[in-house]
Order: structure tokens, then C-alpha cells, then sequence
């Protein structure tokens, strides 16, 4: 079926070792803290590392990769350094694309992430980026994914420009990120021009191309957002932390000082503005410029529902989209503004409601940045006494935040709440259902003894110590055998004396605890909550009876247990009774210690044949 | 913005001018036919599409109307920036709205050149008797300045739609020009990244057989 999987764990494996270390290390990077220094907190873009980790390591896997590249198998090499996850497992891919072996993967492809597809792809790649390629890639259109001339003409493009940005980036001199902006936008202008032109794409619908021009921007770019977000060779990071420190500067300024129609007491309209500020925030966790660029579009379109009185123009709408850049203050705002100015299709990012939206995103960051006293129309000695924390800032804003912030953490409390309540009821259901179960069973049984009893008596030879795993599940199992049959003494047969007959004959009985067999056992409340039952032992008597019989009774003797209603047996009556005082409301207990009654009961029983 | 796909050209049209000059209603009642309404369909007149056809010619406009305060001005070149067209307005009855109409001519011209389309649109004609701009002065103005002045009312709808007909079809012809020039020339004015497709051939791979030869793309 998959054929190429193998392949690939193989060569793998018999090109060098080492990468079959890296699962193991993939796999727990679920794990928060720096996989290196343990100190700081690792996030999955920095591969686990945290910040001063990940530049380390991607130093040494320069250096590594550098090294590496003189040697003569540069397709080997980088295959295998994991500095570009993404681009590691394009090649992956790109080495296994033989004409026969592509339809199986699309058919792999297409399905849901099999586990056995994923396997060697998680060697190197980071799940959360295979995830996400595995995505994009089952969104594709069937048409295109029929269409067996593309795949690979798509995959070809894509991990050329993969390879151009990459060693692009590895150049000697630190690179220049225009350029790199430009080569991206070059590369969707040529494949557009490509779609356009080419014979493997007269098959295709404008609509399929502009899709497959989304898809090849997505997939390029998110194996390429480790070494293109927030790139060492820009300023990129020191602006984040300006901005962010601005922006937590002007955490004084309210709705009012910017004229903006929010309705800061309505609590529908925080509501939305909270909303609204959840689409934002959102923007960082995408990795494809398009998808940065949907939840911008998603956070403005927001904007509009809680603005009230009329359609909104931009009058009311970009005073609204400060405030709320002001009062969300992204991570690493700028630059996810830079990446996406960078590298989302420029065509996209100019046009259309999209285009709008962020343009004025960009300008909402640009106007905070160069806010002075002027632009609120305030005195400028109040306006830096309220920058430098002189004067205070009475927000109703912080605390209307908080009041909402705790309002949506109250539902969600209360939503798990009525979850609990749902599994509660569902395990009562199961509770009473296990009970009259119980209740049959035993009637079941009581009847059975009954008619066995008297049509044999049973008389107990000698006892035996039995290991007991006490499964309700099979149908006999639970019971203990062998049990013996009765010996053929016509006699015993034919007069049968129930005192005698089930009376146990001490003098042959080894008993272990002495409890069980003598005395009917008493379920104290310990016993009931201890749950293991693997231990419980069991003294089992030889049964004898005609062995002309035997083979037929012994069935029916292993299904049923003695009867009750003897004198020296109080009977399953009276031990059930123990059981409905458990409560009902404990999630596991009740099905456990009924279980464990009833083997209790059985033991009793059996101990009593 | 064009994106010449399939025949439709898609411009930028930008929507300048002072506070309360009548920006918002003059969009509106060119895409909704609709003025100060209190039932309007659109959640939002700041991003509004209008789509017409000129000469067998399918085209998109997209208009963006801008925030007028004056504390937004200096963020004017953010939003002008890629656009096909503008449109300036100002109130007939407020001679400082035409003052800032001729400040951001100025800008435009000096940022975008020729390539932006300029239109004047001098609002609320339905207010004759308060007019404090002249006419004739308009006029001249706008036709000194490679621009074409329009007297609108949003309130009676007057020569709106008019407006940005003639404003389309100058676009139209700028982008013609344009694809005719990049026709003959084929020139690899890539760093013009603005209203051009710009296709290099050699950076793409020329079929799919030389798939494998990953190595010799190093450096
Ligand atoms: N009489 C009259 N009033 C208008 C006209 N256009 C707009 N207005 C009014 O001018 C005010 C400002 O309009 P608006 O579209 O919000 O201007 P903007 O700030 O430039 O977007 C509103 O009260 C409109 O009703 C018009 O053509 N005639
Ligand atoms: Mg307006």
C-alpha cells in the first residue's frame, strides 16, 4: 500500500543513523520548557528551543549544514538537517515520487492521516507543521488530485522555491529580506504566468488555478516559516518588543480619547469587542501568510458588528481597530505585520477586502507608534505624565475586560459542569441498569440451583485453592473450575440429603484465610472499596456425583452456584443488601465494588458447594 | 490594483477628503442607491465593491474609504499607496474642505506621479445657496492638476454615477496603455511589483525531469 514509507525509513536508516534519534526528541516536545536549558520556555516554532537555545541551535546547524554541503551527497545532507523541518520532509517526499508509487500517495494523501503515513514524515518534521501540510494538501480539489500530470509539476515549483529561499538564507553575508520578499513574489507572479501558459495546466479552471496559487503560496511557506518568521537577520525582533512595550505604555488610553463609537459599559458589546480581540490574537498561531491575513479579515469584520448606529465607515472603523490593537497587544505584533507585508502574495494582499483590512491594520500599528499628545488632542504635560505612570490610569476598560474575561471563563466552568453532569447521569443509568442485571442474575441462579440441587445433591470430597480473576465478562468464566464430579455412588445419588450434601467436609479442607469458606463473609465498607480482585482466592470444593452424567451436568453445574435458602447460607438477598448503600453519585466506585460484591457472593457460593 | 485574470480588471479606488464632506454618502449612494437610510443592507460602507462592464471590458472596483480625522492624515500615503484612482471630496459649502483637497493633489501627485487617476468631486450641490467654493475655480483648479472635476449630491444623487464611469474608463485606458507597453517591451521591471505580472521564466523549472537534480541548485 505504501510503498514508499519503507523506502524511506531504509535509506534512512542506511545513510546514517542519526536521524532515527530525532523521533524520540519530536515526540515529548510536548514538553513547555527549552528542550535544552530548561530554564525558559520552548515554544514549537522554535523547535522546543527557547529563544536564546534556537538561535544556538541554528548557528550549529548552519555550521553543520555547511560543512556537510562540501561533501559530495548534498541531496543526502539536506535531507537530513533538521534546521528546515519543512524542507527536510519535502525532500523526503520529492525522493519517493516515482511515476507509480505518486498514486499511491495521493490515494495516502487523500485520506485522513493514517497513522502509517504520518510515520516516517514525524522523523523529521515538527507534528504541528505535518499537520498542517497534511491539511492543505486534503483540501485540494479532486480534480487537481486527478489529475496525475500536476502533482508533480506543483511539487516541483514548490520545492524549488523551498530550495532557493533556504540556501538564499544560508548565504555567507547576512541576507537581505527584500530580496527574499522579492523572490517569493517573483515565484507567485511565474507560477501564475506558468498556470496560465504551461500544457500541464490547459486542463485547469481559473478558479482550480487560483486555488493551486494559494495552495503552492501555503505549502511554501509554511516549511519555510521557521527560517522566514521573525528572521536573526532582521530587526524584526526588537521591533516586537518596542511595540510591545509602547503599546503597554498606553494602556491608559480609552474609546473616548480615541473617538471611537464603543460602547465601553454595554456588556454585548464587550462581548464582541472580546470576540473581536480572540480573532487577533489568533493571527500569530497561523503560519501561512493567507491564513495570518484570514484572521486579520475575521477581526475587522468583528469590528463592524459591535459599532454601532448605521454602516460603519472608516470614520468609526479605524479608530476602533487602535483601540483594539491598543488593548490586545499582540506578541510579536510587528512581525507578523512583516511577514505577511513580506510574503503573502502581493496580489491578495492588495486587493479585496483582505487588502483593506490589513492596510489598515499596518496604519494602526504606524499610528500608535508616532501617537503624541497632538493626535488625542491633549496637553502634552498630561499626556506624558500618563506615559511615564505618573498619573494613574483609572481604566474602566481593564476591569470591564476582566468582568468579561471572568464572565467567559464562568461558561466555560459552567459548560464542563453540565459535561460532568451529563457523564454522571449516564454512569447512574449504567449503575441501576448493572443492578437489576444483578437482580436477575441472581434470580437466574437461585432458580437454577434450585432445580439442580433438586435433581442432584451434591456432596464436597475436599477443597482446593485456586487463583480467581474475577471477569463478569465471559460467560462461565468468573466460576471456578475444574468442578469435579460427583462419584458414582448410586446411593448418594438417589437419597439426597441437603444438609449433608452441602455441608463443606472440614476435615479435608486446607483453608488459606478461613474466612471466606466457614462464615458467610461480611462486606465491610473497606472491603467493598478495595478494588482489586486479582488476589481474591478461592477454596473450591470437588464435586462428586455419577459419572455416567457428568459430562452433560458438569455445564450446567459451572453456570450455576449453589442455591440459597439453605440454613447455614444467608443468601444473595441479604449481601445485596450492602450493595445500594454504595453512592451512586461516585463515578467508578459503584461498578467496581458491584463487581466485587457479586465475586464476593460467588466466592461464598462456590465455597458453600 | 489589476489583476488581469480571465478579462476583469480589479482597480483601487481611494476615497480622500476632510471629515463630513460627504465621503461615506457619496459611496453609498453609488453602490447601495441609498442615502442616509436608516434600513441600509451593508454592515459597513468602508470597503465596498462595485463591479461594471466598459466596452465589453469586465472590471472590479474596489473602493476604500478612508478615515478623514484629521490625526489619520499623515497615514494618507499607507492607503493611497497601489491605487488606480482617487477620488477627492470636497463640500461646496466649506472652503477649507477644498483647501485639503488641493493639499492631498499635491501629495498624490508627488508620491504616484501620473499613475494614479485623479478625480474632484465638489458635494452637496443640493446646498447651492451656502456654495462658498467657486465653481470656475474648481474647475480650473482640477484642470491644472491633471484632474477631472465632478459636481456631485449625494442627497439627490447627481452625478455620481457619473463620475465613477469616467473615472473607470480612464483607468481602463492608463491599464491598456500599460499591457501594450509591457507587451512590446517584455522588459523585466521587476522591482515594480505595482499593477505588473512580471514573469522571469528562468527561475521556474522548465519540466518536471529535472526533478531530482537537487544538488546542482545549491548556492
Ligand atoms: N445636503 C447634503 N448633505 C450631505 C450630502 N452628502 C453627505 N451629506 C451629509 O454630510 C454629513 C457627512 O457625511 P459623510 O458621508 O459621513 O461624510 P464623510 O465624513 O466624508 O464620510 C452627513 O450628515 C450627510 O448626511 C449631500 O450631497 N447633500
Ligand atoms: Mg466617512
Amino acid at each position: 500500500m505504501q510503498p514508499w514509507i519503507d523506502e524511506a525509513r531504509s535509506s534512512t536508516l542506511s545513510s546514517n543513523p542519526v536521524p532515527m534519534m530525532e523521533p524520540s526528541i519530536s515526540k515529548i516536545s510536548i514538553d513547555i520548557k527549552c528542550k535544552k536549558c530548561k530554564d525558559f520556555y520552548g515554544t514549537p516554532q522554535q523547535l522546543g528551543f527557547c529563544s536564546v537555545c534556537y538561535q544556538n541551535h541554528l548557528k550549529q546547524q548552519k555550521h553543520r549544514t555547511e560543512l556537510a554541503r562540501e561533501r559530495e551527497n548534498t541531496v543526502e545532507v539536506v535531507r537530513q538537517s533538521p534546521k528546515q523541518p519543512g524542507f527536510s520532509k519535502f525532500e523526503d517526499k520529492i525522493k519517493q515520487q516515482g511515476a507509480k508509487k505518486l498514486k499511491n500517495k495521493l490515494k495516502d494523501l487523500l485520506k485522513p492521516n493514517t497513522k502509517e503515513s504520518s510515520a516516517p514524515e514525524q522523523l523529521l518534521l515538527d507534528p504541528d507543521t505535518q499537520a498542517e501540510l497534511d491539511k492543505l494538501h486534503s483540501e485540494l480539489p479532486p480534480p487537481i488530485l486527478a489529475n496525475p500530470a500536476l502533482e508533480p509539476d506543483v511539487r516541483d515549483v514548490i520545492r524549488d522555491v523551498i530550495i532557493r529561499l533556504t540556501h538564499a538564507t544560508e548565504q555567507e553575508k547576512a541576507p537581505c529580506v527584500e530580496d527574499l520578499s522579492e523572490m517569493m513574489q517573483n515565484f507567485y507572479a511565474n507560477f501564475a504566468k506558468r498556470m496560465e501558459s504551461h500544457k500541464i495546466y490547459e486542463d485547469t479552471t481559473p478558479s482550480e488555478r487560483e486555488f493551486l496559487l494559494g495552495y503552492v503560496e501555503k505549502y511554501a511557506m509554511i516549511c519555510l516559516y521557521p527560517i522566514l518568521f521573525c528572521p536573526p537577520f532582521t530587526e524584526d525582533e526588537e521591533q516586537d518588543l518596542a511595540i510591545q512595550e509602547r503599546i503597554r505604555q498606553l494602556q491608559w488610553v480609552s474609546a473616548k480619547h480615541l473617538d471611537c463609537g464603543i460602547e465601553e459599559t454595554n456588556t454585548t458589546v464587550l462581548n464582541l469587542v472580546y470576540n473581536s480581540m480572540g480573532k487577533l490574537l489568533e493571527m500569530d498561531s497561523a503560519r501561512a501568510p493567507q491564513d495570518k491575513l484570514s484572521r486579520v479579515v475575521d477581526c475587522c469584520r468583528d469590528i463592524f458588528l459591535f459599532l454601532q448606529g448605521g454602516p460603519a465607515s472608516a470614520d468609526e472603523f479605524f479608530p476602533a481597530l487602535i483601540f483594539l490593537v491598543l488593548k490586545t497587544n499582540l506578541v510579536r505584533l510587528k512581525s507578523n505585520i512583516h511577514y505577511v507585508t513580506r510574503f503573502c502574495n502581493a496580489n491578495l494582499l492588495n486587493a479585496g477586502e483582505a487588502g483593506y483590512f490589513f492596510t489598515h491594520l499596518s496604519g494602526a500599528v504606524r499610528f500608535i507608534e508616532d501617537l503624541t499628545a497632538h493626535h488625542l488632542g491633549m496637553d502634552p504635560v498630561e499626556f506624558e505624565e500618563y506615559m511615564s505612570g505618573k498619573r494613574a490610569c483609572s481604566s474602566f476598560w481593564e476591569s470591564a475586560m476582566f468582568v468579561i474575561e471572568s464572565l467567559h471563563t464562568m461558561d466555560e466552568g459552567l459548560s464542563t459542569l453540565s459535561d460532568l453532569a451529563a457523564i454522571q447521569s449516564k454512569v447512574l443509568d449504567g449503575t441501576i441498569q448493572m443492578r437489576s442485571d444483578l437482580d436477575t442474575f441472581c434470580a437466574d441462579i437461585t432458580a437454577s440451583i434450585d432445580r439442580i440441587s433438586a435433581e442432584i445433591p451434591l456432596q464436597f470430597m475436599s477443597q482446593e485453592k485456586v487463583e480467581f480473576d474475577g471477569h463478569l465478562s465471559g460467560e462461565g468464566d468468573w466460576l471456578v473450575s475444574p468442578l469435579q464430579p460427583q462419584s458414582d455412588d448410586p446411593s448418594t445419588a438417589l437419597q439426597p440429603d441437603s444438609s449433608t450434601t452441602l455441608q463443606p467436609d472440614s476435615s479435608t479442607t486446607s483453608q488459606p484465610e478461613g474466612s471466606t469458606t466457614q462464615n458467610p463473609p461480611s462486606l465491610s465498607s473497606e472491603d467493598i472499596i478495595q478494588p482489586s480482585l486479582e488476589t481474591t482466592q478461592l477454596p473450591v470444593q470437588n464435586l462428586k456425583r455419577g459419572s455416567s452424567s457428568a459430562h452433560e451436568t458438569q455445564g450446567t453445574a459451572q453456570h450455576s452456584t449453589p442455591q440459597a435458602g439453605q440454613t447455614s447460607y444467608q443468601g444473595f438477598s441479604s449481601q445485596r443488601l450492602q450493595i445500594p448503600s454504595i453512592p451512586c453519585a461516585m463515578e467508578v466506585l459503584p461498578m467496581t465494588s458491584l463487581q466485587l460484591a457479586l465475586n464476593r457472593a460467588v466466592t461464598v457460593q462456590t465455597a458453600k458447594l | 490594483m489589476m489583476a488581469n485574470t480571465s478579462s476583469t480588471y480589479s482597480f483601487k479606488v481611494v476615497l480622500l477628503g476632510e471629515g463630513c464632506v460627504g465621503k461615506t454618502s457619496v459611496v453609498l449612494r453609488y453602490v447601495e442607491d441609498k442615502f442616509n437610510e436608516k434600513h441600509i443592507t451593508t454592515l459597513q460602507a468602508s470597503f465596498l465593491n462595485k463591479k461594471l462592464n466598459i466596452a465589453g471590458k469586465r472590471l472590479n472596483l474596489a473602493i476604500w474609504d478612508t478615515a478623514g480625522q484629521e490625526r489619520f492624515h499623515a497615514l494618507g500615503p499607507i492607503y493611497y499607496r497601489m491605487s488606480n484612482g482617487a477620488v477627492l471630496v470636497y463640500d461646496i459649502t466649506d472652503e477649507d474642505s477644498f483647501e485639503k483637497v488641493k493639499n492631498w493633489v499635491k501629495e498624490l501627485r508627488k508620491m504616484l506621479g501620473n499613475d494614479i487617476c485623479l478625480t474632484i468631486a465638489g458635494n452637496k450641490i443640493d446646498l447651492e445657496k451656502q456654495r462658498t467654493v467657486m465653481q470656475e475655480d474648481a474647475e480650473r483648479y482640477a484642470q491644472s492638476v491633471g484632474a477631472v472635476h465632478f459636481h456631485t449630491s449625494a442627497k439627490l444623487n447627481r452625478g455620481i454615477e457619473e463620475m465613477f464611469l469616467e473615472l473607470s474608463q480612464r483607468m481602463l485606458e492608463k491599464a491598456q496603455e500599460f499591457d501594450l507597453a509591457k507587451a512590446s517591451e517584455m522588459s523585466r521591471r521587476g522591482s515594480m511589483r505595482r499593477n505588473v505580472v512580471v514573469v522571469d521564466d528562468e527561475d521556474l523549472p522548465t519540466s518536471s525531469s529535472n526533478s531530482r537534480s537537487v544538488c546542482c541548485l545549491s548556492g
